[in-house]
């Protein structure tokens, strides 16, 4: 090959190399984090005790803040489960089933499900945000009276997208 | 009568009993992560690889056990723009079903992934959402979910569609040795796999007044000075259903000696006019000063 017709295939080549894109071809995985981010939330008071209840009857609105005790912005959501001794949630008291209505003053009233419901969005760290529930027992039942329907109510924070 | 004799002694414990509360704080470190240059068919073990796993901090006086457990993020609230949801969230598992922290400690929970070795799954951006939550049972429950973003290995030459309604390749495109004053070029092919024509804008993330920029930046990255300096062949793409169209790229890095030695992103954002958004992640690296003309 005459020189000048290699320094052309070098020069070719070297444009091809560092004149195109390329996608990233290593074989590791990298990852990008802040291992100083912190999710952290709070919920006071730490109980809500409705002891024994009547059918149709009703207990609250008892009065929750939640606190982002982390160090990023997050979203809270809330979700509610099916009670002990085959109580269900639902959006309006029934036969077996009881509700639990969240209030959060200005933002309309919405019923607890056992998929999560936004408490809010953007909370900023060590920020509350103050909610109410109301809870509606069943209108009747077919379980029998003095059982335990105990169910758990789950806050859950996530960093904000 | 029956029913008179049930009144009163209906028994509700909902948001715990007094002298047994439920945890009234959690903590969970790091907030969200993103992996990069995930192989398919690649078993990963991200501590091993990457050092990074939770740690769930326990600041009371008494032990708590959670559970460990990996969800599609639909399932849980909203997540970062430009990501699908991981089709499948078994992709990702903890070592440990459930962790149990110690009074005032901290313990740690490492994860998996493995994405099923398939081409398709190449040039993916998804999220999965881990979930450190209260047993089940009784009382007031205190749950974190973690966000990770997953971005599969980037890959040119694909010899299928990419997954997803709306594919790219590839996924990631890198100007590496720019030298200021110069320009490059670059192509991005998007598929429309959807069975309907759509429009798709095209854009910058970064300019979008909501974008939290730490949620999508490369470590070491910085958003790139100037969304214009990386011009686009079209700001719209039509593309009828199962087609696919070239979205052309071009940097223009104004010469500037202060330009060199650099290393930016951008995250062009392509928004369909129904359906979730995808993107390009673009990386720039300038030519370092030292070999500067």
């Amino acid at each position: 090959m005459k020189r000048g017709t290699l320094l052309l295939v070098v020069a070719l080549a070297l444009v091809g190399l560092t004149g195109r894109a390329w996608a990233a071809e290593t074989d590791t995985i990298t990852v990008t984090v802040s291992l100083t981010s912190v999710v952290s939330v709070s919920v006071s008071p730490a109980a809500w005790n409705i002891g024994a209840i009547s059918l149709n009857g009703t207990n609250g609105p008892e009065s929750f803040t939640a606190t982002n005790d982390g160090n990023v912005t997050e979203d809270l959501t809330i979700t509610g489960a099916n009670g002990a001794n085959s109580w269900n949630i639902g959006a309006t008291a029934d036969l077996d089933q009881f509700s639990v209505i969240l209030d959060e003053g200005d933002v309309s009233e919405d019923a607890l499900e056992t998929t999560p419901v936004p408490l809010t969005s953007s909370l900023a760290s060590e920020a509350g945000h103050a909610f109410d529930l109301t809870y509606h027992a069943p209108s009747d039942d077919n379980q029998g009276g003095g059982a335990d329907h105990s169910f758990t109510i789950t806050i859950t924070a996530s960093a904000s997208p | 009568m029956r029913r008179t004799t049930r009144i009163g002694v209906v028994v509700v414990l909902v948001l715990g009993v007094v002298g047994r509360l439920e945890a009234a704080s959690l903590k969970v470190s790091p907030a969200r992560f993103i992996v990069h240059n995930v192989e398919p068919g690649r078993l990963y073990d991200i501590y091993k690889e990457t050092g990074v796993r939770l740690t769930v901090y326990n600041d009371s006086d008494v032990s708590r056990t959670w559970n460990l457990s990996t969800h599609r993020p639909s399932e849980r609230g909203r997540w970062e723009t430009g990501y699908g949801e991981i089709p499948d969230a078994t992709w990702c598992w903890f070592e440990m079903n459930e962790i149990t922290v110690e009074p005032n400690s901290k313990a740690y929970a490492n994860l998996y992934m493995k994405v099923p070795d398939e081409v398709q799954y190449y040039n993916q951006h998804w999220v999965v959402t881990l979930n450190v939550g209260g047993k089940p049972g009784r009382g007031l429950a205190l749950a974190v979910d973690v966000r990770v973003q997953i971005e599969t290995k980037s890959k040119v030459g694909m010899t299928t569609k990419p997954y997803g309604l709306l594919g790219l390749e590839p996924s990631m495109v890198r100007f590496d040795n720019v030298v200021p004053g110069t320009s490059r070029t670059a192509q991005v092919m998007l598929y429309n796999n959807d069975n309907t024509s759509h429009t798709y804008a095209i854009s910058s993330l970064f300019e979008k007044d909501d974008t939290r920029f730490n949620s999508y930046l490369t470590r070491f990255y910085s958003v790139i000075p100037d969304a214009t300096w990386i011009g686009r062949s079209q700001d719209t793409i039509t593309i009828k259903a199962g087609e696919r169209a070239v979205l052309n790229l071009e940097l223009k890095i104004p010469a500037d000696r202060a330009y060199f030695d650099n290393k930016w992103e951008e995250i062009l954002l392509i928004e369909p006019d129904q359906g979730r958004a995808g993107f390009v992640r673009v990386q720039v690296e300038t030519k370092k000063k030292d070999n500067a003309e």
